[in-house]
Formats: structure tokens, sequence, C-alpha cells
């Protein structure tokens, strides 16, 4: 241990009370990557069936999907190799493919989707006649094949919920205790990356409406996984989530402004749902709901990991 | 190693798993083979962890314990009667003005008081049962085999100890009675010619105002179960650290010259080297060579340069006690100007050390050699109120070299040597002690060589040849080479020409004629042959282990081993067969080197005039001993009771309830010294009774454990450890600060808080007891308030040791203030 | 350094493991120091935690062997007893920490055993969470991350783990692994002769981890010595996991395209 402990007293559980699991070393910055990585992914997989079945009107669309997609996953790399404990030998990452490990797969995927990403957000900001950008790049952009992405999509369907699994390779009981973190992570990511690209389409004074219904479909998966995920973990590993810190983020940010609030805006009538202030507004709350949801995982992971009780029961 | 062999193991006065652990190993393998562990100890420790039975006693009471196991013995008629008629003293015959402590109060007779306690007048004692006089068969000794008169030895202890009973156990030791039978029952059922127990301990018993006595009433007990000299049985004394065997052996002790020779005193007793053999020989056993020790010592020492007395003149004479407390008694006063502290920190690991840091304070000059800036060498600058400005002492501090960096040996428990290799060159300017010493040598002759006054000659004339060729791989060569040194201990012959001649091979070759030179006779045979180091031997075969190391005398495992015959040499059973007569060969012979003249016969009993091994009889084992026997009463060696007799510690809960005597009358209680005031009888400021111990992360004052980083954080902070009954009446939380005080000093350490202490039923109240490491000091990686800062400084009368098992204080919660 | 470098696979070897007996240790901590002697481990806490006589709490990156000191004294069965278990990695036939390793880092050696590539370690910290016993973790000092290596480079040259030479007692045992679980069931069975009816051994259970090569034999209920009774690794987790979000995401784009299509047509 590097820190000095607080006493425990011995009638705790497990060994004098004191954590049976070393707690992962991840905190912010993969917070903020599981988070980006999400609204990236599904972003692009946005971009892309605008591009394939949303015609005209889906233009528009596609080019926000691309440009929110490539925003996002732009500070991802920084995020992934400063997180590391030896930054210097981040590419260790590709030295084999392994996939037994949800890391080495989603380090390939997020080489190929990030790449992917990239080359559409350069692509849309080529064919773009407002967007400055230098003549090189421009000529280059136009390269890009269209063929790209298709697997881009597949790629960023995976790389959009991968982490969940990750967290849930693990032993941490909070993470582990059920698969459903994949699931959940996938359509909290599905719901952020809508809300991002609606938010896009806000801010451009261009129309939303055809994503609002995967992102309320995607809010109520939310809440049907999240509900089957909670109580797949029993009342010991889910504690983390129903005291301490992490009960704020996750019934307040979480539930409350990243489910309900979304929700109960969806009910509101057309007229006053479209209006720009609410669109922004709701997909704030979107997006504020999956960090939220996000940091109380990761966090809550860590006072799993700190819990004996959680982590020899069965 | 011989522990394997016990049926019944006792520790007490000792905590073996966590201070000898390595030790410890013998005494797991001895239960795994279905022997009982019994813990005897104020604090239920790792030791009792690995015992079959944990019996808690208040620290300082150990003799009621003994004592009640002695009588209880001795009242079931458990003893082992053969053994005890033929290899004890117990059917001596006392003379009759002799009185025991049973019958006067809990003084024997021949006490006078004296300002500070008193003494024995040996003329009016009579203990002695006249065993320097001739005639006879028995040497003078009457005796009588049946051990039914009533002035024999057997029934004096029958009366010495029937107070001693397990009422009184319960009462002043706070042991329920059931546990007590227990123990006992466990040492007779283990005791006999089948079965055999053995009794450890360690500095619990020794550091304490009756130290020897404790160890004088396990030896009694010994002998009355006919354990001692057995395979299984015996006394295992588990020194206090690493070597300090060795360093009573070829001493460091201001009253010992090597092989257990007194230092000469100053006077008549000792004027001349003919004086000073006739006081020190004795007719019967080894030391009717005394002569021949002494001569062989002087002659490696000076040569042939010391003349007719061969430099017996020129050694240094005791005047008074110069032990290592009353050096700082010294110190105080102005007499003592210098000092040389080596691999010592009496600065934290001596009793009231804050005393002991004053009385460094007094010196000129004193300097420290050792591994790391201790306590010591930093008392004027890091103790806690240390004025640099006020401190006239001149500190020079030595690095010196780790057991890894040097060559040498361990003498350890068990009396083995040990050697060991260099390994690797010291950093920088660390040196050896034999480099130090050498050296040292080399320039006090050089300085003195052209001195004409008779008090340098000793100097001139020491022969110090210790210079050897140095392996091209290590850095220092001008090391000296440490197996001449041992080769010189082992003794070699001296030819006519005073060349040296073929190395000894036992101490019955040392001559008083300056024919052979011997460093210590003890040791001899260790190197029989030149460049035969027998304590670098690594051969484990064989069930005594004989070709590993060399044990002293001879390389015999167990002392007094011809006990484990009987009186006509067989064994006393086959299941604990170890030394026999063989008859056909006419030797003893058995599993280990016969601690025994070999051709002595069984029925051998030596006509009035014999001298030395020849005048040691077939059936008595105890060849040290001027009767041969094992001593169930001590007429001499003692100087505060023949027979082993309960007095409280200095600082104690109770009066003694076991006599009107509260304390042991010749304690040195230096009540003169400033700052070491005692705790008196019933003083409430000071209810609680404070124990100071050692653990196995740490050594000693920490001087080098607290500099290891692996060490110090198995046990980063000093500590306090209290029952959970105490913790509630003092508001102590577990892992809170406490302070602890007494009249000397406060220390504050982190409260642990457990079971492992309970409240004891004492003398009808509830008495609670506490313990601290006293590993910790101001200097090192980790630092914590020196314990031994609470402690008194006391001298027990016949070794000098001082009191830290047992001793009042107060504890409250919260740091310290002052 | 080259990190795609591939060495040729060592020829393999006996399985070997550790047996540590705790009813014969006595809480010297030999084997703590003897390990971070050996393996040249930095000093990772000078903390008083005073939990018993345990003041380093848990395995580490920096701490290989951790010995645990239980006072279970005025029990409702059975006499005062301090019980002393020297923790260690248990080397998992499925090690968590291995499957997870995303740079290929950790790796089974020819003995069995498993072992951390120092010098392909990012310290991505993935395995500090997927040990279900927690026991590898990453070092403050060097961020990689460390586990007991069962002394890799003593086996090479033939010789006993540092903690096995160094334990007076010979608690800690070291061998083929099949032996040990021979040798730690007559332990028990002997224990139980003896009366120690608590006695168990635990690390020989599929239930954990498809079995350990770190066996204990214990003297009480494994849980209060912070050892779960049954362990699995996260793996289980994957392709449920992988399902469950592909059925999720492909439902999602499915109803995304849906929307897409009718709102192109409008």
């Amino acid at each position: 241990m590097t820190t000095t402990r607080e006493r425990a007293p011995a009638e705790r559980a497990g060994y004098a009370g004191l954590p049976v699991l070393n707690p992962p070393p991840w905190h912010h910055l993969i917070i903020w990557y599981f988070f980006l990585g999400g609204i990236s992914g599904c972003a692009y997989v946005i971009a892309a069936l605008a591009r394939w079945f949303g015609g005209a009107r889906g233009r528009p669309v596609a080019r926000a999907g691309h440009l929110v997609s490539a925003a996002a996953i732009a500070p991802a790399p920084a995020l992934l190799i400063l997180d590391l404990g030896r930054p210097g030998r981040f590419h260790h990452m590709l030295r084999v493919f392994k996939p037994l490990s949800p890391m080495n797969l989603g380090s390939w995927a997020f080489a190929a989707f990030s790449a992917a990403s990239a080359l559409g957000g350069v692509r849309t900001l080529a064919h773009s006649a407002t967007v400055p950008l230098p003549a090189l790049l421009r000529r280059a952009g136009r390269l890009v094949p269209e063929l790209l992405t298709l697997p881009g999509a597949l790629v960023a369907l995976f790389f959009s919920g991968y982490t969940g699994t990750l967290l849930a390779a693990t032993a941490v009981p909070l993470w582990a205790r059920t698969p459903l973190l994949g699931p959940l992570f996938m359509a909290s990511s599905a719901a952020t990356g809508g809300a991002a690209v609606r938010a896009a389409l806000a801010v451009a004074g261009e129309d939303g409406g055809a994503l609002e219904l995967p992102e309320r479909a995607a809010l109520l998966g939310e809440v049907a996984i999240a509900g089957a995920w909670l109580r797949g973990l029993g009342p010991v590993a889910r504690r983390p989530l129903l005291r301490g810190r992490e009960r704020a983020l996750f019934w307040g940010g979480y539930v409350g402004a990243g489910l309900a609030l979304p929700l109960a805006l969806s009910l509101l009538p057309g007229t006053v749902r479209h209006r720009r202030g609410l669109r922004l507004a709701g997909a704030a709350a979107t997006l504020a709901g999956g960090l939220c949801l996000r940091a109380a995982v990761v966090r809550g992971g860590e006072a799993s990991a700190l819990d004996p009780e959680a982590a020899l029961g069965e | 190693m011989d522990l394997v062999n016990a049926d019944c193991i006792l520790i007490m006065g000792s905590n073996m798993a966590e201070n000898h652990p390595v030790g410890f190993r013998f005494v797991v393998e001895a239960r795994e083979r279905g022997a009982q562990v019994i813990h005897v100890d104020p604090r239920f420790t790792r030791t009792s962890a690995s015992a079959s039975r944990y019996v808690a006693i208040r620290s300082g009471s150990d003799i009621v314990f003994l004592g009640a196991l002695i009588n209880h013995v001795l009242t079931g008629d458990h003893i082992f009667r053969d053994y005890v008629r033929d290899f004890t003293n117990g059917p001596a015959i006392l003379p009759e003005g002799y009185v025991d402590a049973e019958d006067n109060d809990g003084l024997f007779s021949g006490f006078v008081a004296t300002e500070h306690g008193g003494r024995y007048d040996p003329d009016e004692a009579h203990w002695s049962y006249g065993e320097r006089a001739p005639a006879g068969p028995d040497f003078g000794i009457e005796r009588d085999p049946t051990m039914e008169h009533p002035r024999c030895v057997l029934q004096v202890l029958r009366r010495h100890f029937a107070r001693y009973t397990p009422e009184m156990v319960e009462r002043v030791c706070g042991t329920p009675r059931a546990d007590f039978e227990a123990v006992a029952r466990a040492l007779v059922e283990s005791s006999g010619p089948e079965r055999t127990s053995a009794i450890c301990y360690a500095v619990g018993w020794t550091q304490q105002a009756v130290g020897p006595q404790i160890i004088r009433a396990a030896a009694i007990l010994q002998l009355l179960l006919g354990n001692m000299g057995r395979p299984g049985g015996g006394i295992l004394a588990l020194r206090g650290h690493a070597s300090i065997q060795g360093s009573t052996d070829i001493p460091t002790l201001s009253d010992l010259l090597p092989g257990y020779l007194p230092q000469p005193l100053a006077g008549a007793v000792h004027e001349d080297l003919a004086t000073y053999c006739a006081a020190v020989q004795q007719p019967r056993g080894v030391w009717w060579n005394a002569p021949a020790y002494i001569t062989s010592l002087l002659t490696a020492w000076y040569g042939g340069a010391g003349g007719d007395d061969r430099g017996y003149r020129w050694l240094p004479r005791r005047t008074g006690d110069h032990t290592a407390q009353a050096a700082f008694a010294d110190m105080l006063a102005g007499r003592l100007k210098g000092y040389l502290v080596l691999g010592q920190n009496p600065a934290a690991g001596n009793t009231n050390s804050a005393l002991v840091r004053k009385a460094l304070a007094r010196l000129d000059w004193m300097v420290v050699r050792d591994l790391f800036e201790t306590e010591t060498a930093s008392f004027w600058s890091k103790a806690p109120g240390a004025d640099p400005s006020s401190i006239g002492t001149e500190v020079i501090l030595m690095p010196a070299a780790a057991s890894a960096e040097k060559d040498g040996t361990f003498t350890n428990t068990m009396r083995l040597l040990q050697w060991h290799d260099k390994a690797v060159d010291p950093p920088g300017d660390a040196r050896s002690e034999s480099w130090f010493f050498h050296h040292l040598g080399l320039r006090l002759k050089e300085l003195y060589a052209d001195s004409t006054l008779e008090r340098d000659r000793p100097i001139q004339a020491l022969t110090w040849d210790y210079a050897g060729s140095v392996p091209e791989r290590f850095r220092i060569a001008d090391e000296p080479d440490a197996e001449r040194v041992l080769a010189e201990i082992n003794g070699w012959q001296v030819g006519e020409d005073g060349m040296r001649g073929a190395q000894l091979r036992d101490f019955g070759e040392l001559r008083d004629d300056g024919s052979t030179a011997c460093g210590a006779w003890i040791y001899c045979g260790v190197m029989p042959e030149e460049g035969r180091n027998l304590a670098a031997a690594r051969d484990p075969s064989g069930p005594t282990y004989r070709g590993w190391g060399f044990a002293w005398p001879r390389n015999t495992r167990l002392l007094y081993n011809r006990a484990s015959a009987d009186a006509e040499g067989q064994p006393w059973s086959e299941r604990k067969r170890y030394v026999w007569w063989d008859d056909a060969v006419g030797r003893w012979t058995g599993v280990d080197q016969p601690d025994f003249p070999p051709a002595t016969r069984p029925d051998h009993r030596p006509p009035p005039e014999a001298t030395g091994l020849a005048a040691i009889a077939g059936d008595s084992p105890f060849t040290l001993k001027s009767d041969g026997k094992g001593w169930l009463f001590a007429p001499s060696g003692l100087l505060d009771g023949p027979l082993p007799t309960f007095y409280e510690p200095t600082e104690a809960p109770e009066r003694n309830l076991v006599y009107a005597q509260q304390h042991n009358p010749l304690l040195v209680r230096r009540d003169e010294l400033p700052g070491n005031a005692k705790v008196a009888l019933g003083d409430p400021r000071y209810p609680y009774v404070l124990t100071t111990f050692r653990v196995t992360e740490h050594h000693v004052s920490g001087q080098m454990s607290r500099w290891s980083s692996w060490l110090s954080e198995l046990q980063p902070e000093s500590w306090l450890e209290l029952s959970p009954e105490l913790a509630t009446e003092l508001g102590i939380t577990d892992g809170g600060w406490v302070t602890v005080e007494t009249p000397r000093a406060a220390v504050e350490a982190r409260a642990l808080v457990t079971r492992r202490l309970r409240p004891l039923l004492v003398g009808g109240r509830t008495l609670h007891q506490v313990g601290m490491p006293f590993h910790f000091g101001y200097s090192g990686l980790v630092t914590g308030d020196v314990v031994n800062d609470l402690l008194s400084l006391t001298e027990e009368p016949n070794v000098s040791i001082n009191e830290t098992k047992a001793l009042m204080c107060a504890v409250r919660t919260g740091r310290r203030t002052r | 350094m080259n990190p795609w470098a591939r060495a040729e696979p060592r020829p393999p070897r006996a399985t070997v493991g550790f047996l540590t007996d705790s009813t014969l240790c006595i809480g010297c901590k030999a084997c703590e120091v003897a390990c971070k002697q050996w393996n040249r481990l930095p000093a990772d806490g000078t903390g008083w935690l005073g939990i018993s006589y345990d003041n380093t709490g848990h395995l580490g990156g920096d701490t290989w062997r951790h010995v645990k000191f239980l006072e279970q004294f005025d029990r409702a069965h059975g006499e005062d007893r301090w019980l002393f278990v020297s923790d260690v990695c248990k080397h998992c036939e499925d090690a968590g920490c291995m499957n997870v390793c995303p740079t290929g880092a950790i790796v089974r050696t020819e003995f069995g055993t498993v072992l951390v590539q120092d010098d392909i370690c990012n310290g991505c910290g993935y395995c500090v969470g997927a040990c279900p016993f927690g026991v590898i973790a990453r070092s403050d000092v060097d961020h990689g991350a460390h586990k007991c290596t069962l002394c890799y480079d003593r086996l090479q040259i033939d010789e006993q783990p540092a903690c096995v030479r160094a334990c007076p007692t010979g608690s800690i045992a070291f061998g083929p692994l099949d032996e040990l679980a021979e040798r730690g069931r007559a332990r028990v069975a002997e224990l139980h002769r003896r009366g120690s009816d608590g006695a168990r051994l635990w690390g020989d259970s599929d239930r954990l981890a498809n079995g350990l090569h770190a066996l204990f034999v214990l003297s009480d209920d494994p849980r209060r010595h912070g050892l779960p009774e049954s362990a699995r690794t996260g793996r289980h987790n994957l392709l449920p996991g992988y399902a469950g979000h592909l059925a999720v995401g492909l439902a999602w784009a499915a109803l995304s395209a849906l929307s897409l299509r009718r709102g192109a047509r409008r």
C-alpha cells in the first residue's frame, strides 16, 4: 500500500475490514475518455446512417455527425496516453492481438476508429464550402473513399460500448457482478451521441427531428438495462451507488438529469420541444447524464473494490 | 537443536518465536512430533500463538511460579529419585548453623544489614557444606543417601519451598490455579527415565533484580525432575543477541578474562600469579588446571616477554565495580573521562537512558564505532533537550563493518561457534572490529616503542602478529587475518625457542610452564590443525549435527551429558539414550562427545588426594562443580542466597506476600544518582505494571533495524500494548496516542489495544499490566521516544544486570506534554 | 528496445507453486523482507496501521508477501489464538491479470507461473482491477504493474524462491504443485486428527480461478483472512457482454436508420 489506511476494527468483514481487492487506478482521464469515446462512436454511426438512409435532409445530419465525432475523438489519444503509468510505451498496446483482453481489442478498435473518424471529419470539411481548410488538406480530404464508412461504422459500434465490457471483465463487484455494463454503456453512448449531434444541429439551426426517436429509444433502453443491472448487482455490490458520493452523481446526475429530464422533455408537444433553447437544454441534460453515469460507475468501482464484503460475497 | 527431542518445552522469561525465530524452528518441530509447548508470559505473544498452552503471569513474580512447581514436585513425590540421589547434592547435609529464609522472614543466616541494604557474611552464613575438606571419599561432605536427614539438602528444599503453593501462585502471580496445575502436571508427566522436558529462558528472566536466582529455580526444578544433561532436557539460555555468548566467553565484561577466568582483583587475594592460581584453582574437575589456563593465556598475549610470572603483573586489576552501570555513575561523578562504545547504544538501550545521556555529557571524549549514527553517537545533538553548546564531550564516530563485510565467528546460544566469511568490502572508511583493534595496537606499540617506563612494558611486550594475506578481490589490503586470531584462541604448542608449533587439540594439553599458548581454553579444539577451522564446518548430518560448527567445550553439544546414563553408566532408557559407558572398550561413548573424562569408570571413586579430572567420581556428571554434583542448594557462587527466594521487583504493585522481606536486600539501588528516583510501594500515581519487550521486526534499541527501510516499514512507530479493559477505563482508543509516565520520564506512543494482555487478579485486586517495545529512539529512518528513559538504573548484586521487566507506571490518553 | 521481438518459447517444466501452512507460521515476516531484498523492492509504506502487528496491510506493486495477523480471543468455541498467514500471489490457472493485460506483458512461464514482463508493461493498470484476490498493483515508484514472480530468476538456476529459503519453520513450502496439494491434504487430515476441526486446505478448488498455484492450510474460514470462498475472473462476462452490447447497438442503429429514412421521405 502506498498510503496509510485508516484503522479498521477487527469486527468488520473480511480481514480486519481491509479491502480484498486493489482498486483500479483510473480516475477522471478515463471517465472523459469513456464519455467522449461513446459520443464519437455513435456520432459516426449516425453520420453513416444519415448518409445512407437520410437522403437530402440527412446531409446536414451526416455533416454534424462527422464533425462531432472527430471533435470528440480528438482529445482521446492524449487522455489514454496520459493515463498510462508509462506513457512512452503506449504503442505496446498494439504489440499483440488478444481478443481475451477488451482493452487490447479496444486499442485496435480505437486505432482503426479514430483514423476513420478523423478522416471522416476531414472529408466532411473538405466538401464544405463554408469551413476554411488548408488547400492541401482539402484535396486530400476529397480523396478519402466512401467505402471507409461501412467498416468505420461497424468498428464505431463496437467502440461505443466496449468500455462497459472492459469494466465487466475485471473483478470489481460493481462492474463484474453482471455482464450488463457493456449493453448499458452502448445504450448510453447512443443517447449521448445522438444528443451531441442534435445539439450541433440546433446550434447550426438545422433540423434534428429524425434523431428524436432513436434517442428516446436509447434512453428507455437505458432505463431497462440500468434497472436490470442494479437488480443483478444485489444489495451489497450496488452499495457504492446508494451511499456515498456517487449517490448524487448516479441518481441526481444520471437518472435525474440524464434520463428522467430528457424523457420528460420528449413528452412535450413538438412545437415546444423544438424550440432551440429546449433542444439544447435537452441535449445538455442527456450529455450531463452520460458523463455522470460513467463518473459514478468508475468512481463507484473504486469504492466497490475497497469493500471487502462485496468482494467476499457471492 | 536438541529441543526436538523434548517431550515438553517450557518457555518462560522468553519470547522465543519473536526473538529467536530461527532457533524456534526446533520448538515447532518438537511440537509437531507431539511435544507439549508451554509459554508462561505476561503477554500473549507470537510464541504463545505457537504453544500448546499459554499461561498468564505477573511480570516479576517468576520465582513464586517456579518455586510452586518445585513444591509440587517435592510434595507429590515426583522427583526422579535415583537421579537426585546419585547426581545432585540432594543428599548433602548442611551445617548446623544454617538458617533458611523460611525461618527468617525471607533472609538466610549470615545476613548483615548495611546502609544500602545488606550483605551475607560468608563466615556466618553456614551455607557451605565443607567441600574443600580433603578427608573421606566424599571430600568431607556428609551425605544421606536416603535423603531423609532433616538437614540434608532435599529436606531443606522441602521446607524452603513449602509456602510456594498453587494458592500463592494465584495470589502473587495472578495465574489461575488450574493453569498453574496444568503446567505442573505437564512437566511431571514429561520427565523421568522415559521422557524429558526442557526449559527455555531469555532476557525476561535475566533482566530482573533476582535474575540469577530465577534461573537457579529452573535449575533446581530440572535437577529434581532429572532433566539436566539429557536429550530433550536441560535449560537453554537464549542469549540477548548475536554472539553475546561469545562476548562472555572471550569477554567484554569487566570482571572476566577469556574462559571465565576472573579478572584479577587488586590487593592480596590476587597479588601475584601464585596467589591468583591458588584462589581460582579448584581441587577437582577442570578448574584444577586453572594455572595452565591463565599461564597459556598470558603466553598467548605476551609470548616469552612476560618473564617469571609470564606477564601476570601487567594485567589490569579490579578496584571496585567497573560494570557498565557503574561506569555511568563514574561519569556523572567526573571519575571517568573517556569511553569507547563499540556496537552498543546505551543512550537508548540502557535503563534510565536519559541519565546515561547526562553521563555521556560529562565525558571528555567518546569514540563510537557503529554502522550508523546511533542515539549514542548523536546524544549531544539529536536527543530531546540536547544543547550542544553546553556539552563538552568530543564524540568521534567511526564507521564499522557489518557481519557480511568481515571474517569472524558468532558464538550463540548452545555455545556454538559458527564462522562467517567476508563477502564484500564495507563501504568507504568503514572497518571491522579486528581491523580497528589490530591497527590501534600497532599504533600504540609504535607510540610506546621507545618508552622506558615499566607501565608501558605490557604494550611493548604484546605479541601482535595478526597480519595476513588478503584476497585480491578485496579493497582493504591491511585487514588482519581473523583465522590467525582464531588459531591463537585455539592455542598452539610453543617450542623451546619460543616459536609457534602445532595447534592444540584439547584443553587437556594446556600446561602452566609456558609451553602452550591459548587465547581461551574453553575454545581449545576449534582449530585442531592449522587450516582446519571447525567453526566453518557445515555438515548437517547426524542426530546432533556434530559436523556443524564447534560447540565448546570439545564440540560437546549437550553439557553434562554423562547424566543421561545412570550411576552404572547405562542409559536411563532406550528412548533417551545419549551417552553411556562401553565396558568392552573402557570408554564413554554415545551420539555426542561425552562431557566426562573419557576413561573414568562409572564405579570410580577417587582417593581423597586425587586432583583434577582424576578426582571426578564415575557418578558425578557435573564436572564444573567441585563435588561433581548438580547443585540443588548452592553453597557458594551467589551472593544473595543459596536458594531462590521470592522478592518483589524494585517497583512493585504489592507488598511481598511470601515473606516480610520486600526486596532483594543486596540490590544496588543507585538512589544517589540524579533522576533515578523509584516508585514507592503503594504510590497510587503509578498503578500499572510496565514490562518492556522486543519484537522480531526490530533489534534492541533499533540502531541497526531502524535504518533499514524494509524493517522500518514493518513496525514504523512505537506502541503501548494494553488490555481493552484498561483502555476503556482510561478512555484510550486503539491507534490513538498515549503517554506513559514514571518518576524518570514521560514517553508517548501509539495505543495497541489487544486482548493479548489481560487484567490479572493479584493480591485480591485487579492489576493491569502494559508493555512497550524498547526499539525506538531519535536517530533513524523511523523514530520514537526512548522507552528506556522510563526505567530506573539498578544493579543486580551478582552480575550487575539491570531491571527492565517489571516497574510501575502511569498511563493516560493523549500526547506527551513535556 | 523492440517490443515486437519474440523469444523462443521455453520447454515446459514441472508446474510448481507454494504451499503456505499457516499452522507452522510464527508471524516473523522474514518472507516479506527476503522478498523485498531479493527483488530489490522499495519500502512502500512507513505508516502505522496497527492492525495487530500488521503494518503492511495489503499486497501491492512493491509488496509481494504480506503476513496477516488475526487475534481471536474470547471465542465462543475454542481456545484463544493468534493466527498468522503469509499472503502471496496465487498464480491462478485462470489468471485475471493475464487475461486482461492488453500488451501481452503478463505471460504464463514454463513453470506454470504467471509473470509480468516489466520491459513490456506500460502501466495501464487494467490488471489491478482484474485480480479477484487484490494481488497485483501499480508501483508508485516506477508506475508499472508488479507482483510476485515466484522468483522466476531463482527457478531458472534451480533455486527455491527467496521467501521459502528465509522461512525459519518451513511454513512456506515450494515444489511441484500436485505434490504440494497432496501434502496439504495430508496435513489437514493430520490436523483434524489432532483436534483442529477448523483446519482446511484453500486454493485447491476449481471454484477459485480454476485452481491456484498457491495453496494454504488455514485454521479458519478463508473469508476471515480476506480470501474469498470462490472467485471467478471477469472473462465469463465477455461473451454475454459483447452480445448484449451488439444487440443494443444494432437495434439502435436499425431504429436510427428507419427514423432517418422516414425523415428523408417527409
